[in-house]
């Protein structure tokens, strides 16, 4: 019988690997959009490779990035197991463990949707790459956050423990906020979400799409095609 | 064990001498007004053994040297001259500072509340013993006043014989009804209780923590404390009642505080959590829609 602990440290570990992989090729990506960006100023050579990394190098972000997603909830399910609830939510710091997980694990199924929305062609354009890449950074750091918080409670102290010190937070101490505070947040960004959904059903753009029809056609540099839809309302 | 300074000599008060052995009084027209001050002294066990340790605790309420600094002595008789307790066989172990053991000790700023500990060393020969406690005005304020009741010891062996057996004290008894010994508490918490005495109970202390939270002098014997004032964990509370002949006895429970409401943090901890998601989505939503219409713009859309 397999304890719920091992199991806990192996989807840790799966999803450490599939998240490190996804950010290393979502950056690789957008670095290789840079180049390409000046491949005018550049060796042709650079250009070359910048082209045939990123062709591997999206594919992989986008499977390492839904890999890490779908490991950071089993991580989530296992760690409840593996822990006593009363271990679990007795320690303040397993509590914002357990919190910027959670965080972390949103912010990565942002990411996993942006790029399952909008495809490949999401690097035609240049604020929706640089939301991508932001936000793949974001969400690496913030669960390497939650990881440096399970390393001061399994060894008791972190590598990433000067970026709490110069944060000034103290990892000893809740990060919740009061309830009322919490519940009024929560219906303000409710309320901002419903408010953008409405904006972009509106306005139609949930239907848009950036790039190519063909994610064949789409990393040819000399194709800088972008299909859209028509706006136009006919 | 310290040694103590032989002969201490006489001091005047009135402007303060700091920390040091001194006698009885003043030996002046000084400190001759009457303070409104409430002295009062306590120690574990009136009958102690030749030499053993014993801890002396005097608490002074009220005074006119409220934020001015302020002098307490402790001997062993009210006479001007060799009252220090020393020449009644006590040695002063450690005086309140912790350091020093000096009789008169002289607190930097007073807050209308002190709680001042001697650590002393009982005469080496058996008898009766008296401690007394002098508060003295610093700051220039001629006051003072003594405590009312004095500590009488009975210094001697447990199983000491004096010829005539001495009848047992008639000591005050102390029923603490609530809270029960162990019992967790928060909030407002209401300590009562129940103190009986053949004689006139001359005042109570309710002390926590080794720190006198309140004095009375007349029944009902209630208190109600603060207990967000207190850590969380064990506090020991002790009442004392003291009657008009001196005799004192003591009643202690622990208490543990426990002010953490976990129902409550336990729903703020998810409230936060959603809150944190709801809000991370909503800025992505933010930022997307933003990226979109960019795009759009950019590339020729109408929107």
């Amino acid at each position: 019988m397999v304890s719920m602990s091992a199991l806990h440290s192996l989807t840790a570990e799966m999803h450490t690997g599939f998240l490190t992989l996804a950010f290393a090729c979502i950056v690789i990506v957008g670095l290789s959009q840079v180049v390409l960006h000046y491949r005018h100023k550049a060796p042709k050579r650079f250009s070359t490779w910048a082209q045939n990394i990123r062709g591997y190098a999206e594919a992989a972000g986008f499977v390492g990035a839904v890999g890490g997603f779908i490991g950071l909830i089993l991580s989530g399910v296992t760690g409840m197991y593996a822990w006593p609830s009363d271990a679990l939510f007795s320690s303040p710091v397993v509590m914002n463990k357990i919190l910027l997980t959670v965080f972390g694990t949103v912010m990565w199924g942002v990411v996993v949707f942006t790029r399952a929305h909008f495809g490949r062609g999401l690097w035609s354009s240049r604020s929706l790459s640089v939301f991508y890449v932001s936000f793949t950074f974001a969400a690496f750091m913030t669960v390497g956050l939650a990881g440096s918080l399970g390393a001061h409670l399994t060894v008791g102290e972190s590598v990433l423990d000067p970026v709490w010190s110069i944060a000034g937070v103290d990892i000893g101490t809740t990060l919740a906020l009061g309830l009322v505070i919490a519940i009024a947040a929560s219906l303000v960004s409710l309320g901002v979400v419903l408010a953008t959904v409405v904006y972009a059903r509106y306005k139609r753009l949930d239907t848009y799409r950036v790039g190519p029809a063909s994610c064949q056609n789409f990393f040819k540099c000399s194709d800088n095609t972008v299909v859209m839809n028509d706006f136009s309302g006919k | 064990m310290v040694a103590f300074a032989a002969s201490p000599s006489i001091f005047s008060f009135s402007g303060g001498v700091n920390s040091s052995d001194v006698e009885y009084g003043c030996g002046g027209v000084c400190h001759q007004g009457q303070s409104a001050a409430i002295v009062e002294m306590w120690t574990p066990a009136l009958q102690v053994a030749p030499g053993a340790v014993v801890q002396v605790t005097v608490n002074v309420t009220g005074a006119e040297a409220s934020e001015s600094f302020l002098g307490v002595m402790i001997v062993g008789g009210l006479v001007a001259a060799d009252s220090h307790p020393s020449n009644f066989g006590w040695t002063i172990v450690l005086d309140p500072s912790g350091v020093t053991s000096y009789n008169y000790f002289q607190l930097a700023s007073y807050s209308g509340q002190a709680s001042l500990t001697w650590t002393l060393s009982a005469p080496s020969t058996e008898g009766a013993s008296e401690l007394y406690a002098r508060e003295m005005h610093g700051g220039g304020a001629a006051y003072a006043t003594d405590c009312i009741s004095p500590l009488r010891f009975s210094v001697k062996q447990a199983n000491a014989d004096f010829g005539d057996p001495e009848p047992e004290p008639c000591v005050p008894s102390i029923d603490v009804e609530c809270p029960c010994e162990g019992e967790p508490v928060n909030g407002q918490v209401m300590i009562q209780a129940r103190i009986n005495s053949t004689n006139q109970i001359a005042y109570t202390l309710m002390v926590v923590d080794g720190q006198v939270i309140d004095n009375k002098t007349s029944g009902p014997y209630t208190w109600t404390i603060d207990t967000t004032a207190f850590s969380d964990g064990q506090h020991v509370v002790r009442i004392i009642a003291v009657d008009a002949d001196g005799d004192a006895s003591v009643a202690e429970i622990t208490l543990i505080v426990d002010n953490i409401d976990e129902g409550a943090a336990m729903k703020a901890w998810i409230a936060t959590m959603v809150a944190g998601s709801l809000g991370i989505v909503a800025f992505a939503a933010v930022l997307i829609l933003i990226c979109v219409v960019l795009a759009a713009r950019n590339n020729g859309g109408a929107l």
